[in-house]
């Protein structure tokens, strides 16, 4: 039977058997959704589950948690599969989608509920990214995601590798009948586990997703209830629903500020970042009529993005429109900064601009 | 602290958007003063009035139409208009107490449109106040998606998030991106 196995699924299993070893002791029950203890109970209190013990994040990497972080990374890229997932963010909404991934080439997402969005179509090709809206009847485009996770994911592998995200092994679960291993990510300096993530060891598929705020509380979680690995893909997997229109050209992001000549103003940039941020790319966009300058910062964990335009207005302004968003006016330009960093941080960043 | 220094922060104040020695001083006025604690009530009693409205769902594009919409009502004001007789009935400054006011007829003309299809044509111009929403939301909209796009992300619950937390939030489409360096 063993010998019949492919060579990566007998090193996957290896992996998984060496991973286990000494995880007995800390597994959960093996359920659909995990129920070990954790210290910030909010309102997706159903579905979360290990939390580290206190500081277990901040010392240094787990190397085979590390490893096995990249395999996922890895198979993000690669790994084809087909299932049922569930999501739930703060404040209890919850959504059912079937996914169709085929590696970081092409995906589909076909929401069944809630009943607002039942019927919306997620198809991204590689080369562009449709939103189908039944109840608009309208289908949004805007540039691939998942090709963007082709070249990101190198990137993310180099922090893992640098020490500028901590990964540890959690513990063991059961997703959607999968064996999987719970590892923990944060930011050196972070919260304990700002993302966990359930790991199949056996070829890498992330099942289960779990992502806290800033202060530590839960944001989000997404699981499989069933997952197919491998499925039957056909040319029309991931054929743009229909009524899309034929988008122009998207040329990749790429890590370069705009110069006045492309934007018509001098993009102003931030001298503070919070530890571990570094700038990735940037775009320009137009809003009604004048450029946009959109920059991204991130530590592998976050994103904090920073757009300037062209603005009439005087004197200086500094307010908060919603959560995680401050607008500010500097040097005839308006700043809109975007982020899950909390105010104070958002103030550094903006008064540093220079 | 006087009254006319006082007011224009009132409406942060509310917000709770004044830094802790700004609200200090507003909190240590309000004591004292009963015209500015007051106008403070007024404001609350508005702002809860506003707030208990049921909520309004909202097409995707709603922000950007209704300040294209503002913008062709927008008409030169009078100088001396109601909104500065109002204005001065409170005693605040014209300038202070515009974004209030704006703040006010852009909730009023979101309600209005949001269950009336075809709204009244005559709308005030809080154009900043409306513009400037719109410019947050596509920024927004734009931030979740490159979220979304980071190997580590969740796209699910992004999508989630910006779906019915924030309906009307649309992501900028091809058109919108000029071009990305």
């Amino acid at each position: 039977m063993r010998a019949r196995l492919p060579i990566l699924s007998r090193t996957g299993l290896a992996l998984a058997a060496l991973l286990c070893i000494g995880g007995a002791a800390q597994a959960g029950p093996r359920t659909g959704r995990p129920r070990l203890p954790r210290p910030h109970l909010g309102r997706l209190r159903p579905f979360v589950s290990p939390s580290p013990p206190a500081g277990a994040l901040q010392a240094q990497s787990d190397p085979t948690a590390r490893a096995l972080l990249r395999r996922m990374l890895v198979a993000g890229n690669n790994l084809a599969l087909a299932g049922t997932q569930v999501t739930t963010v703060a404040g209890g909404a919850t959504s059912e989608q079937y996914v169709l991934r085929d590696g970081a080439r092409a995906l589909r997402m076909d929401y069944t509920r809630p009943p607002q969005m039942r019927g919306e179509v997620i198809v991204d090709d590689g080369r562009t990214y449709y939103h189908y809206l039944p109840g608009q009847n309208r289908v949004e485009t805007q540039p691939s995601q998942v090709r963007s996770l082709r070249v990101r994911v190198p990137q993310v592998i180099t922090q893992i590798r640098s020490g500028e995200l901590l990964v540890q092994r959690l513990g063991q679960d059961t997703v959607a009948g999968h064996a999987c291993v719970v590892v923990g990510v944060t930011t050196r300096g972070g919260n304990p586990a700002e993302r966990k993530f359930w790991i199949d060891p056996t070829n890498g598929a992330q099942l289960k997703i779990e992502q806290d705020d800033a202060a530590g509380q839960p944001l989000s979680v997404s699981y499989y209830t069933s997952v197919t690995y491998n499925p039957p893909l056909n040319a029309h997997s991931f054929a743009p629903p229909q009524g899309a229109l034929a988008p122009g050209p998207n040329s990749s992001p790429q890590p370069t500020v705009p110069t006045p000549a492309q934007v018509g103003f001098t993009v102003l940039q931030p001298a503070f970042l919070p530890p571990g941020f570094h700038f990735q790319s940037a775009a320009v966009t137009k809003y009604q009529g004048k450029k946009v300058a959109a920059l991204r910062y991130v530590n592998g964990l976050n994103v904090l993005s920073l757009f300037e335009t062209p603005d009439n207005g005087r004197g200086p302004i500094k307010r908060y429109p919603r959560a995680g968003v401050l607008v500010a006016r500097q040097g005839g330009l308006k700043i809109v900064l975007v982020s899950s960093l909390g105010r104070n941080k958002l103030e550094k960043v903006v008064n540093s601009l220079r | 602290m006087n009254c006319d220094t006082i007011r224009p922060w009132i409406i942060e104040y509310g917000d709770g958007d004044l830094d802790a020695d700004r609200r200090a001083r507003v909190e240590a006025h309000l004591n004292g003063c009963a015209d500015c604690a007051q106008l403070a009530r007024q404001m609350a009693a508005t702002r809860g009035l506003l707030r208990a409205l049921p909520p309004q769902r909202t097409s995707a594009q709603f922000e950007a139409r209704l300040a294209e919409r503002l913008a062709r009502t927008q008409r030169p004001v009078p100088r001396e208009g109601w909104l500065e007789r109002l204005a001065a009935s409170w005693r605040v400054p014209p300038r202070a107490l515009r974004p209030a006011l704006a703040l006010g007829a852009a909730a009023v003309a979101a309600v209005g449109i949001a269950l009336h299809p075809s709204p009244p044509t005559v709308l005030p111009p809080p154009v900043p106040i409306a513009t400037e929403s719109a410019l947050v939301s596509q920024c927004v909209a734009q931030h979740q998606s490159d979220v979304a796009a980071q190997p580590l992300s969740d796209p699910a619950a992004q999508n989630l998030t910006a779906r019915l937390t924030d309906p009307a939030t649309a992501a900028p489409t091809n058109a919108d991106v000029e071009d990305s360096l």
